[in-house]
């Protein structure tokens, strides 16, 4: 594959010893709680079919509130049992969506320049059924032994390394862990690795399998999590709703499958989008509250990098956590962003269906971004019926949004600690 | 019970394995496990039976040569 051509020229960038190259969607890979095939996916969306149910889990009595949007998964088709040694659900549902990807892609890895083929996976707490388990045959059961692989099931990095095993990616293999933004910031990375030409081609993704007890007991301490409506768990999620509860933790992976510009056009792939533009700053002011400012700088530094103005962009997948600060907080963030058009921007928490999959929420939310723009449609933001009067934008309430002149879409992940991160894609043409 | 029949049991309790497709004398290779499952295995064995292998290089490439450390290790615990 040729390293060549496809400049695209930044304001303010300084001179580069290799031209900058574009980098394109091709493949999307799904294991979500809401589909998963990317039409399947997205249709869940538009139609605001839940994946948020009550958890069966053992501990599901000992929570308070035992609400999950999980993925009913069957490793089968990726796995032998005997492969499933080792391998934590997080690495499970990686290494199903870097197949799903490349299959999407049309690609076969034997058939790449494997040297030049990386991964870069987002994780909020990678093997934690594994380490869970260890915890509790120490401390509970009072056993002194644990299974020989539990080290390389719980290790952040094991669903990176899985694919690149599996796929035989010989290129850079990233894990990054910053919360909830940690699969933006994946692919993002991901990205200017292929565009700096560090790499040919990239999965870049997310993945987390955090539904086990000591994680829910977590985020019950930290009074975050939603409590049910009258009508059931399925609506339990309302971002910027006025009787909005909490985030509903969820489960599940996306990847994607990036390339040039330039090797996409040479082999006829699909293209559902350039991955135009990254963003990513800090709010330095507090762990849990969210700060404009910070955000702000994430979004305006993503527009910068894709060369965009404010009115570019024909939609947002909002972070939208159905929190009462977090969604108050990246409203404001938004109209500080887009001033006098921000009102007319379509903004949309797909969440409110696929509920809060910690590190993978950036992925999974990219997905939903970068297929609104395929389809040219906002899904929209399910069971909000009065918002929050400080919530004040065009949420897409209604249903989804035919917007057929979409060309670019942004995807805001926005973690605890204060880490941004802002995702855009751009229509090809 | 046999060893050979309590390990065939064990790899169809642990990784859905046939019994009617093992034979003591086929490879690990060939029954699908790496060096990674057969780590995964022996820790099964230790602790279905009470018995600790031993830390020093134990060749395993057949399903006999577990049998057979297994039988040694089962009949070294019996004289204690």
């Amino acid at each position: 594959m040729s390293s060549t051509a496809c400049c695209a020229s930044r304001p303010g960038s300084k001179a580069m010893a290799r031209p900058l190259r574009r980098v394109v969607i091709t493949g999307i890979g799904l294991v979500t709680p809401v589909g998963d095939t990317p039409a399947g996916f997205f249709e869940n969306l538009i139609t605001g079919r839940s994946g948020v149910r009550r958890l069966e889990s053992g501990f599901a009595d000992a929570l308070e509130t035992p609400l999950a949007a999980t993925v009913d998964f069957d490793p089968a088709p990726y796995f032998t049992r005997m492969q499933l040694a080792g391998v934590d659900r997080a690495s499970q549902f990686a290494v199903a969506c870097a197949i799903k990807a490349m299959a999407d892609a049309g690609l076969d890895a034997e058939g790449t320049e494997r040297q030049r083929f990386g991964v870069s996976i987002g994780t909020g707490m990678g093997g934690a059924n594994a380490l869970e388990s260890a915890y509790t045959t120490l401390l509970k059961e009072g056993q002194s032994r644990l299974p020989p692989l539990t080290l390389v099931a719980s290790i952040h990095n094991a669903p990176a390394a899985q694919i690149s095993l599996r796929l035989g990616l010989r290129g850079p293999s990233y894990t990054y862990s910053v919360a909830c933004a940690s699969a933006a910031i994946a692919i993002g990375e991901a990205m200017r690795s292929i565009r700096h030409g560090y790499a040919d081609m990239m999965l870049a993704g997310g993945t987390d399998a955090l539904l086990t007890y000591g994680v829910f007991k977590t985020w019950e301490a930290m009074r975050t999590l939603a409590t049910p409506t009258e009508d059931g768990p399925a609506t339990a999620c309302r971002p910027f709703s006025a009787d909005r509860s909490g985030l509903v933790l969820g489960e599940g992976s996306a990847m994607f499958l990036l390339e040039t510009l330039e090797s996409a056009r040479a082999r006829g792939a699909r293209i559902y989008g350039e991955l135009s533009g990254f963003g990513s700053a800090s709010d330095a002011s507090n762990m849990v509250k969210p700060d404009a400012d910070g955000q702000y700088a994430a979004m305006r530094g993503a527009l910068d990098d894709a060369g965009l103005q404010p009115e570019d962009i024909g939609y947002i997948n909002a972070h939208g956590t159905a929190t009462r600060v977090g969604d108050v907080t990246e409203t404001k963030a938004i109209k500080r962003v887009f001033g006098d058009s921000a009102i007319r921007l379509p903004v949309s928490s797909t969440k409110a269906l696929h509920g809060h999959l910690m590190g993978a929420t950036g992925a999974i939310e990219m997905a939903a971004a970068v297929l609104a723009l395929k389809y040219r449609t906002a899904p929209p933001t399910c069971h909000l019926h009065a918002p929050d009067p400080e919530c004040d934008l065009d949420y897409v309430a209604e249903g989804p949004r035919p917007l057929p002149m979409l060309a670019h879409v942004m995807s805001n992940s926005f973690a605890f600690g204060g880490s941004n991160a802002v995702l855009i894609a751009s229509r090809v043409n | 019970m046999s060893t050979i029949a309590t390990l065939t049991n064990l790899l169809h309790e642990e990784f859905g394995t046939d019994p009617a497709t093992v034979h003591p004398n086929q490879s690990m290779e060939s029954l699908g496990l790496d060096s990674l499952s057969i780590a995964e295995f022996v820790f099964r064995i230790e602790e279905v039976l009470g018995i600790n292998f031993p830390d020093s290089n134990v060749r395993i490439d057949t399903l006999q040569d577990v049998v057979d450390v297994v039988d040694g290790l089962l009949r070294k615990q019996a004289r204690v």
